[in-house]
């Protein structure tokens, strides 16, 4: 389906479900290597910061491992892992020998907000999920330096927020809950491919085309109109009329009361 | 069953969703820049003022912002705005603001900044060169300390590492101030 989708076939509702769309783009991205894809990923997902820094993902882990993620070799991809707190979407584990393994929880959205609030909060109960490693089935690697991403569309800023309240909020809690966006993942595949070569460039390749065609990606300048959109006088035509009237109000003046003093 | 006119201005219209989709992007990834941890003056709101009465002129919002608070910079905001109509405007323009406010005691940043303080620190000023930043004084104004901003047309960006430079070139003028 993603290489078909890529080509403009699709079938309609298949394009709305988020469950689709995680393993489409996650069943493609566990055959590349940790070093390259996922380094920017993790880089990529946001904490709510607590006061003056800015951590990502990528430096909470290495401080917590004290490694890079460059040095794991093999990465585990289990999808819709069962545990008593209920069933992410997805959960990834780095390990390798001699090193102390990573896992992280991703909860991945498309059009909907996270579900649960107060104690049922989803977030707060992939945190307590975290807390309790060796409850997951697979089985994962207990003593594995944890945390949970929340993957959208939007700004989840504020649905972070809540699910810190839910789980207990503090600096700990913050820096083990981030955000990312679909978009974010279109710009580390198509950041990957440069440094990736034969099949796994490929897979770069097809996904950042997938999520470019999916519109998932983020600012990468104006669209230039359509051409037949400018005649010689550099106006809209049918327009004209209507974007010279003098008049047109300001809603600013109008509305809003003018300048705040 | 289709006109000339009704086609072209059925492209324009598609051209001005095209538009919004860019810009919606524009001030989410804006949030990227900010050189502080910062939380969004107006949440996720972009615009308001928008009439939803039978009777008007038009229903299409004016301009679109974003406002980002330093959480280690107390009344400190960059912002973005992108303004799409006004009598003025020959073409949509992109401005961004650093805007230092003065945040009375017991007031907060959100009680303070106001939507549209770009726009208008835009159109009470004259003669803007493209990319240059600007130091607005705001006399009448005194909620505002300090306010710097750059404005360029807005289909000349064709990427955000622009967005950035301008950023940078408006940091830099407004250092020391």
């Amino acid at each position: 389906m993603l290489v078909a989708e890529i080509h403009g076939k699709y079938v309609a509702e298949a394009r709305e479900d988020e469950d689709y769309l995680t393993s489409t783009v996650f069943g493609h991205l566990r055959y590349l290597p940790p070093a390259h894809f996922w380094k920017p990923f993790l880089r990529s997902c946001r904490s709510l910061s607590s006061g003056k820094e800015r951590a990502g993902a990528l430096a909470y882990l290495e401080e917590q491992t004290g490694a890079e993620i460059d040095a794991y070799g093999r990465l585990q991809t289990i999808f819709w892992p069962t545990h008593a707190k209920g069933c992410p979407d997805l959960v990834l584990v780095f390990t390798h020998e001699g090193l102390r393994p990573i896992v992280v929880c991703i909860e991945a959205k498309l059009r909907s907000g996270k579900s649960g609030t107060d104690d049922r909060d989803q977030l707060a109960r992939y945190l307590q999920a975290c807390d309790s490693l060796e409850g997951f089935r697979p089985e994962i690697p207990a003593n594995s330096a944890s945390i949970v991403v929340y993957l959208t569309e939007h700004d989840s800023r504020n649905e972070l927020l809540d699910s810190l309240k839910a789980y207990g909020d503090s600096f700990i809690a913050r820096r083990r809950l981030y955000r990312v966006e679909w978009q974010d993942i279109q710009k580390a595949a198509e950041e990957a491919q440069a440094s990736l070569e034969g099949v796994c460039e490929q897979i770069a390749r097809d996904i950042a085309g997938f999520l470019r065609v999916r519109d998932l990606t983020h600012f990468r300048g104006m669209t230039p109109p359509p051409v037949d959109l400018m005649p010689f006088d550099g106006r809209l035509s049918a327009m004209a009329a209507i974007l010279t009237i003098p008049d047109i109000p300001s809603g600013l003046t109008h509305i809003c009361g003018g300048w705040g003093k | 069953m289709t006109t000339e006119n009704g086609q072209k201005i059925q492209g324009a219209i598609k051209a001005v969703c095209q538009m919004h989709r860019d810009v919606s992007k524009l001030l989410l990834d804006f949030d990227d820049f900010a050189p502080w941890p910062c939380d969004p003056v107006f949440g996720n709101n972009a615009t308001r003022d928008l009439t939803t009465q039978a009777r008007t002129k038009y229903w299409m919002c004016e301009g679109v912002y974003r406002y980002l608070s330093s959480k280690t910079h107390p009344g400190l905001v960059e912002a973005i705005t992108v303004c799409f109509l006004e009598p003025n405007l020959i073409e949509p323009l992109l401005l961004l603001g650093r805007i230092q406010y003065e945040i009375a005691e017991g007031a907060t940043v959100a009680g303070t900044c106001e939507p549209w303080d770009l726009w208008y620190l835009y159109f009470k000023n004259e003669n803007w060169q493209s990319r240059c930043p600007r130091n607005c004084p705001t006399p009448d104004a005194s909620r505002i300390k300090t306010a710097w901003v750059v404005a360029t047309p807005l289909y000349s960006i064709g990427s955000l590492a622009e967005v950035g430079d301008l950023l940078v070139a408006l940091r830099s003028a407004g250092a020391g101030s």
